[in-house]
């Protein structure tokens, strides 16, 4: 009966812990991507000033596309991150910022206060934030050459992953295209 | 009041500051201190592929944003309107998951992130895209994770097949317990009509004994 006792109370156990050594292992917060190795959605975005920016037309050339807002504090941290990594790479990466449900004129006077890495994109109805599956700012999606998602960071980009998804992005060449 | 926008140094001490920070003076000031970078930037952006020049005031620029369609393919419903679209995103909604919310799906939730989902919902069964069609669209982009549902497969099977497998275990736990009662009960009763007979003929020696 002790025996008995004991494999039910193992049969029971054993799986519940299975799923927990399972659970603890991965952050709930991160979700993986079903976007990396695929095309990057095409948009086209007007920025802060009216200018009409055009993914489909920077093929050719690295793209660092972030998704932020002035309320969210991990954006904060790694805006000189961005700035650092906008000026070293400039001309070989195109860092594009698009405005994830903030207000333009708080974005505006952010860039005024702190300094710009890029273009802020006005996405309205946050329609390209849905297209790149985006939960909440800050998100930065890294795109090769080729137009494909090759990498994508959740919260505030480290220096680490900002460097090593950079030299990937420039070493790879762009595919020859018939 | 003007809601203040800088990064408050009290955040970067709390946060950290990354590794690329200017060693000199790590607070946000010292990033208005960069202009290189902000002029070097509106210069390559001005003159970089890709961008326009600004529009006219007033003038309307279509096109703006994201085509959903390229994502989708070709539409392989009917154009919905009226009451029958209020439905059909009803329903959608019902199924997708705010990936901002716990737990809620974007028809419950009030969160912008769900506001802005259910009107590319709307969008796109008015234009003649299915539900089943819809339903991908955001699982193309958000993940499983987005389905309030997970569809039957692979490990996602443990989630459907365990709480069946769980109520047939305990159905013929107890099943097993009855039976086990009844047959003891059997046993007992079995045992009680023998003492009774037993005692019945004893009974009648008795009373004539005593």
């Amino acid at each position: 009966m002790n025996r008995k006792v004991l494999l039910i109370g193992l049969g029971i156990c054993l799986p519940v812990l299975l799923v927990l050594g399972f659970g603890f292992r991965h952050d709930p917060q991160i979700v993986e991507s079903p976007l990396i190795g695929q095309p990057a959605p095409s948009f086209r975005l007007a920025d802060l000033d009216g200018n009409i920016v055009d993914l489909e037309e920077l093929r050719g050339t690295p793209v660092v596309i972030n998704f932020w807002a002035t309320y969210c504090v991990p954006c904060w941290v790694e805006h000189p991150l961005l700035m650092e990594g906008a000026r070293r790479w400039q001309g070989d990466i195109h860092f594009l910022g698009v405005i994830f449900q903030d207000d333009p004129n708080l974005i505006a006077q952010f860039n005024a206060e702190n300094g710009t890495w890029g273009p802020s994109l006005i996405d309205e109805g946050g329609r390209v934030a849905i297209a790149y599956g985006v939960y909440g700012p800050p998100e930065t999606f890294f795109i090769d050459r080729d137009g494909t998602i090759v990498d994508k960071a959740i919260g505030a980009v480290t220096p680490e992953q900002l460097l090593d998804v950079a030299n990937r992005l420039l070493a790879s060449p762009a595919e020859a295209t018939g | 009041m003007r809601r203040a926008t800088g990064i408050p140094a009290a955040a970067v001490v709390l946060l950290g500051a990354p590794a690329f920070w200017p060693a000199s003076g790590a607070t946000p000031g010292i990033l208005a201190a960069l202009p290189p970078t902000a002029a070097a930037l509106a210069q390559s952006q001005d003159a970089g592929p890709g961008v326009d020049q600004p529009p006219a005031e007033g003038e309307y620029r279509p096109g703006l944003g994201v085509e959903a369609s390229r994502e989708l393919g070709d539409p392989q419903g009917e154009p919905l309107s009226g009451e029958e679209l209020d439905r059909a995103v009803s329903l959608v909604a019902a199924d997708i998951r705010c990936p901002k919310c716990q737990a809620l799906s974007i028809a419950d939730s009030g969160a912008s992130s769900a506001q802005a989902m259910r009107a590319e919902a709307r969008s796109l069964l008015a234009s003649g895209y299915t539900r089943d069609q819809v339903v991908r669209y955001f699982e193309q982009r958000y993940g499983e994770f987005v389905l309030l549902e997970p569809r039957a497969r692979g490990l996602n099977l443990i989630v459907w097949t365990a709480p069946a497998a769980t109520v047939l275990a305990g159905g013929l736990l107890v099943a097993r317990r009855l039976r086990r009662r009844r047959s003891a009960d059997e046993g007992l009763d079995a045992y009680l009509r023998q003492v009774k007979r037993d005692d019945g003929d004893d009974g009648d020696n008795g009373e004539t004994a005593t």
